[in-house]
């Protein structure tokens, strides 16, 4: 019974062989296979790597990443102005990348943790280094002139982005109880100082100090809830921004 | 030339086929033709040739993206372990998840025991019964082991997961299988 059955198998196979009715896959099939593969890899480290370091250029950009050093109000203006659906896309694409790094042996061999772990530090790690270098300096000049494709648009949505509660810029005139701030956009604002207002520093505030202003604003206006000054080392887009002005 | 070819590994066989010797590949389904069918039997808990012939059509098919520097049985059990998952979703009967916790993290080794090893003093026979109890990811990594003489690293190759997860794995079906042992002793008591 079995050596009839281990005969009609064989005979079976080697019959749809000789008839043609299987198909071998040719070697470039696999290698083109594998080529695609490792582009979207690719692609998707590069895409990643750029979001990564775009969420730390806009954070830095932005003044955002100083908002946490002004107590609870400041680290609930930092969350509720991170780039969430940005962070979204990130996480979804590093999944994918993860997902097609699993078909690999260096990959599956090991707890999924691992790979997953050196991803994600590998991400930040580059991203943050990529954010210090002047590639999106670069790339946000070459929004604000209408000659970036495709990514353009998120250098421009930086411009158009409210920070919550939280303000930055440079003091331009101080007065008894309010002073006006030129914000890294172009806006002009008066800030309100009132019995309410915490000064995060010693203020002595002058003309061309950057300030970080937490508060409610209304009408260009502003009630400062908490006021702290920020070293011009901290507050690199200045730089930028001078560009900016320079170009219009 | 046929008795020369007999004596060869199958990656050798494997390469001829690759350059273009299609009777080769019939040696190839002679060796493993018990193998695949005794798998597929344990796994699907029905002998179905078709089946078994399928796995042997996409072997031939894919036979270029093995790479003979390599052992050939594992990654003919690779294509038999998609084709067997394949079929199990489309039975739709049990569950196969597309993500397991236990791939994602580390863990300690297995240990074996005499006692807890109750598997080595049953027959084969009777363990294959129980299979049916098991989920198929606890299901294929015992019988690959256990019934095809496979070795976890080679397991690992074919399911495509951590050494240390089909150590665990084993270990859970085995206390599982002891577990239906042990009651269907009492019944019989």
């Amino acid at each position: 019974m079995n050596n009839k059955e281990e005969k009609s198998i064989k005979d079976q196979i080697l019959g749809k062989l000789e008839k043609g009715g299987m198909k071998m896959r040719p070697k470039y099939y696999f290698v083109i296979r594998t080529i695609l593969v490792v582009l979207t890899v690719v692609l998707l480290v590069l895409t990643v790597l750029f979001l990564i370091s775009f969420v730390f250029f806009q954070l830095r950009f932005s003044g955002l990443h100083h908002t946490p050093s002004f107590g609870l109000p400041g680290v609930k203006a930092f969350v509720v102005s991170l780039p969430w659906v940005l962070i979204a896309l990130i996480v979804f694409l590093t999944f994918a990348l993860e997902y097609l790094l699993k078909k690999y042996s260096f990959t599956y061999k090991r707890p999924l943790i691992y790979s997953l772990m050196v991803v994600v530090v590998v991400v930040l790690v580059v991203g943050f280094v990529v954010s210090n270098t002047p590639l999106h300096d670069r790339f946000a000049m070459r929004a604000m002139e209408n000659r970036l494709p495709v990514a353009g648009g998120l250098y421009r949505e930086i411009e158009k982005r409210a920070l919550g509660h939280a303000q930055f810029g440079q003091v331009t005139a101080v007065r008894d109880d309010e002073f006006d701030l030129e914000t890294r956009l172009g806006e002009r604002l008066t800030i309100k100082i009132n019995e309410r207002t915490i000064f995060q520093t010693a203020l002595n505030l002058r003309v061309d100090d950057v300030v970080m202003v937490i508060g409610n604003k209304d009408n260009g206006t502003v009630d400062a809830v908490r006021i702290q000054k920020v070293p011009d080392e901290k507050f690199p887009m200045q730089r930028i921004k001078g560009r900016f002005h320079m170009m219009k | 030339m046929i008795l020369n070819l007999k004596a060869q590994s199958d990656e050798v066989i494997a390469k001829l086929v690759q350059t273009g010797d299609r009777e080769s590949f019939g040696l190839l389904v002679e060796r493993y033709e018990q193998k695949m069918k005794r798998y597929v039997r344990r796994f699907l808990f029905n002998e179905q040739e078709d089946i078994t012939q399928e796995i042997f059509i996409k072997a031939y098919s894919n036979i270029q993206s093995f790479d003979t520097s390599r052992k050939f049985s594992p990654w003919l059990y690779r294509i038999a372990h998609n084709e067997l998952i394949n079929q199990i979703k489309k039975r739709g009967k049990e569950q196969v998840s597309y993500f397991d916790f236990d791939t994602v993290f580390p863990h300690l080794k297995a240990k074996e025991t005499a006692d807890s090893d109750i598997l080595q003093n049953q027959d084969k026979e009777l363990i294959g019964k129980l299979l049916p109890k098991l989920d198929p990811k606890y299901r294929e990594p015992l019988l690959l082991y256990y019934f095809e003489d496979l070795d976890y690293k080679e397991v690992a190759e074919i399911m495509r997961i951590p050494v240390s997860t089909v150590g665990v794995r084993i270990k859970r079906a085995k206390e599982i299988l002891k577990k239906h042992i042990i009651e269907s002793e009492t019944k019989y008591e």
